[in-house]
């Protein structure tokens, strides 16, 4: 029996150019299945194809008559489009995977999802699962990165003060080489950024550092990443320790902080959808996702940091917690979440941060 | 199956079935109550809670430069986290209706008095597919050119209310279960503990005996004080059977003694005679001897079975077996000269012992028979009447005087005068016969100034045709 042969086909939808940001996302992806194709499972996810395939191909190896449609989307349009098409009766994702955690509880707080009981719902933490309806997979801090190459003094920034305290240093010339995610354009950022303001009105403080300093503002981890690795910057503040984690490995120059005041944990959410064509294939897949095999492959090609603690190695959720200088906080799936996403909250946060941003 | 109808049942059955009957009506009745209690206990727990939020974001709500403002606390929706996790709603309308944020369409209170309420107003109400709780609250602001009541509305799926209603629920139903097997329990021995005098009455009443027919003395519930009393009167009647029967016994063995006496005198006066004539002679009287007694014996026998078990009863022609009797009878009638007659009907059909009924009419014929003289007439007849089926035997030989007419029907009991020889148990026997009939015996004089036995069976239910 062999894996499914892989055939990548590249649509771009015209959903994602409204954005300006779908660039980045490569559209539809088709995983044939090997054997005779008797279901089809279609997954919208914010998650990078790449990242994903190793759990595809593994997924495929149990289950051989399963195909795959992967449609990589950015969290807005992920939440977007199953809402429009639920609304109006057409077909939908049968599993949305999304990193915007409050999306996803919106989603389920307004009846677009379906209860699923996981085989392994133990092996899950409380915090990790509301309603049966939200699961969380992974377990990515939110981590500074700096190019210890090119300003290896900024290892002494173990924490938001100190970070803000740095950018302040003139003495730095870290003036236009700070980067961070434009809570605006993507929701990964913003859900970072309103986590942060919930943890400490310290934030704002730094918010207003950031501007001080120039702060470039960017929608995704993977770019950050890129300009502090060319030194075109010299520190990230907010990207996602998974990228980092993967991007390390290959590149010394690169350095990982997580901020010793306290850690901000994101969780990939999965949620099935309620009028999904092939729930059955969604539950197999969420049941793979949350398997020690699912889970040692998060934690291994894909490095997305397992969330299961019975699992070892660099990308996981005990390695994380035994390394980490302070408190971890994991982003807690609750109607919590929904505050930031009311209109007002979100017009109100973002005024605020863009404030703190004109003092560029 | 008849559930009051079942004799077999036991008695801890019975009891238990009631008990089981009673509870199930208590306990439906204390569930359906502690049902509407819970919901009761539950909404006032949480609806605390979901006020609590609805105040947090009323008090964020305030009028700014740019209009309404409201600012959702965190913990506003965070508080209401819940252990089955339920879905969470608010909305905030400006004074004008147009909701500011939030969603849109929560449904509002049936009843929303505009200014004058503002206590909070806590309602059930179907939203997104799911049942909801909602509180309504308005809250007054004023800034600017803006100045009225806005109303902010907090719900929440009832999933921890419902748990929490179920699981007071099930604990009422574990305790009325604890309370079910407690009384069955109970119940199931109480039974065998009220029984058991009961039980020692079987005792006493199994040693016995059995000829032992003293009434039972023991102290026993006064449940039971009925069946005891029964079971006396059953005691007594058959102490009463009992000594009639030894009565019997000893009076039967004590005339059979007569006969048997004269008889063995008979025969050994006839052992002495050497003269075959004179051999002869004894025996003679010997053979008449041996018939009346074999004829006491006969009606000794018949008797026992007259007072003895159940009969079998049958529908026949009684005019057809007086005429069967009156032919046996014939030759002893013809030898003594009487002139022997049936008048009557020809049909009268009777329900009734075939055997005990033919002795009857045999005994009553016999005796007018043998006490009338040569030359009398003894008449049979058998009429139907307005009362019952007349028998009618009348002679006119001498009669019985009027103060004896009693004493006739006692056993073993013959007159003075009478010249016949006889044991005494005829009267005795018809009498028993015509109880068993529910028959009524009128003796008295014939026109010819003998006597007249009078038999009426009355009429009952479809016995006569």
């Amino acid at each position: 029996m062999r894996v499914a042969r892989l055939m990548i086909l590249f649509i771009l939808t015209g959903l994602l150019l409204i954005s300006g940001i779908g660039s980045t996302y490569a559209g539809l992806v088709r995983f044939e299945a090997a054997g005779t194709s008797t279901q089809r499972l279609v997954i919208y996810s914010s998650t990078d194809v790449d990242r994903i395939e190793p759990l595809i191909q593994a997924f495929q190896e149990i289950f051989p008559s399963i195909a795959i449609d992967y449609h990589e989307l950015d969290t807005l349009v992920i939440h977007q489009r199953v809402v429009e098409e639920t609304d109006i009766g057409e077909a939908t994702a049968d599993l949305t995977l999304s990193s915007a955690m409050d999306l996803q509880i919106k989603l389920v707080n307004d009846g677009y999802s379906a209860t699923f009981f996981p085989e392994e719902t133990d092996a899950l933490p409380a915090w990790a699962n509301w309603r049966n309806e939200a699961f969380g997979f992974t377990y990515e801090p939110a981590v500074i990165i700096y190019n210890q190459a090119f300003a290896p003094e900024l290892k002494s920034v173990t924490s938001r003060f100190e970070l803000a305290k740095k950018l302040s240093d003139r003495s730095l010339n870290l003036q236009n080489r700070v980067v961070t995610y434009d809570p605006e354009q993507s929701g990964l950022g913003y859900l970072f950024g309103t986590q942060d303001a919930v943890q400490s009105e310290d934030f704002w403080y730094l918010a207003r550092s950031l501007g001080d300093s120039g702060v470039k503002l960017m929608t995704g981890s993977a770019a950050m990443i890129d300009k502090v690795a060319s030194g075109e910057a010299l520190i990230a503040y907010n990207v996602l320790g998974s990228y980092a984690l993967a991007r390390a490995r290959e590149n010394p120059d690169l350095a990982i902080t997580v901020p010793q005041d306290y850690g901000l944990v994101m969780s990939r959410i999965a949620v099935i959808t309620k009028t999904a064509l092939n729930p059955q294939a969604a539950g197999q897949f969420v049941d793979f996702l949350l398997s020690r095999k699912g889970q040692e492959l998060i934690a291994g090609k894909a490095s997305l940091y397992a969330i299961r603690t019975d699992i070892s190695g660099e990308a996981t959720a005990k390695k994380l917690q035994e390394i980490a200088a302070g408190p971890l906080i994991p982003i807690h799936l609750g109607p919590g979440l929904l505050v930031y996403l009311d209109r007002m909250k979100r017009k109100d946060f973002l005024s605020r941060w863009q404030r703190a941003m004109e003092r560029r | 199956m008849n559930l009051w109808h079942v004799p077999e049942w036991s008695i801890r059955r019975r009891v238990l079935a009631w008990l089981f009957l009673a509870m199930t009506l208590v306990f439906s009745a204390n569930l359906l109550s502690s049902y509407y209690s819970n919901i009761e206990a539950a909404d006032r727990a949480f609806d605390r809670l979901l006020l609590a939020s609805a105040s947090a974001i009323a008090e964020r709500t305030v009028v700014s430069e740019d209009g309404l403002n409201v600012d959702i606390p965190y913990v506003a929706l965070s508080m209401l986290a819940s252990t089955a996790q339920d879905r969470v709603f608010y909305s905030v309308s400006a004074p004008d209706g147009h909701v500011v944020t939030g969603y849109e369409d929560l449904p509002l209170p049936k009843k929303i008095d505009n200014d004058a309420l503002l206590d909070p107003v806590f309602y059930n109400s179907i939203y997104k597919l799911a049942s909801v709780r909602i509180v309504a609250l308005r809250s007054f602001v004023s800034g600017g050119n803006l100045s009225g009541y806005v109303t902010v509305q907090v719900a929440q799926t009832r999933g921890d209310r419902d748990g929490l209603i179920y699981s007071l629920l099930q604990q009422s139903a574990l305790w009325m279960l604890v309370i079910a097997i407690v009384g069955a329990i109970a119940a199931w021995f109480g039974v065998s503990i009220g029984l058991q005098p009961l039980e020692r009455l079987r005792e006493a009443l199994g040693r016995r005996s059995p000829d032992d027919v003293r009434p039972v003395l023991h102290e026993i519930p006064k449940e039971f004080k009925p069946l005891v009393s029964a079971i006396n009167g059953l005691l007594h009647r058959l102490d009463g059977g009992l000594s009639s029967m030894r009565n019997f016994i000893s009076d039967a063995s004590h005339q059979l003694k007569t006969p048997l006496a004269s008889l063995q005198s008979q025969t050994e006066m006839a052992l002495r005679e050497t003269n075959p004539d004179d051999i002869r002679e004894a025996l003679v009287k010997v053979n008449i001897s041996v018939g009346r007694t074999s004829r006491l014996a006969q009606q000794l026998l018949s008797h026992a079975r007259a007072t003895g078990e159940a009969n079998s009863f049958s529908n026949l022609n009684l005019a057809e077996l007086v005429g069967e009797t009156i032919k046996i009878l014939l030759p002893e009638a013809v030898a003594k000269g009487i002139d022997l007659g049936y008048d009557g009907d020809q049909t009268a059909m009777l329900q009734c012992d075939r055997a005990l009924i033919g002795e009857m009419i045999l005994n009553l014929a016999d005796n007018a028979i043998k006490y009338s003289p040569a030359g009398s007439e003894v008449t049979l007849s058998v009429r139907m009447a307005d009362d019952g089926l007349h028998l009618i035997i009348e002679d006119n030989g001498p009669g019985i005087p009027a103060q004896d007419r009693q004493a006739v029907f006692e056993r073993f009991v013959r007159l003075q005068s009478s010249a016949a020889d006889g044991c005494g148990l005829g009267l005795a026997i018809v009498r028993e016969i015509a109880d068993r009939h529910d028959a009524i015996i009128a003796l008295d004089s014939s026109h010819g100034g003998g006597v007249r036995v009078q038999i009426v069976f009355p009429f009952k239910g479809t016995g006569v045709a």
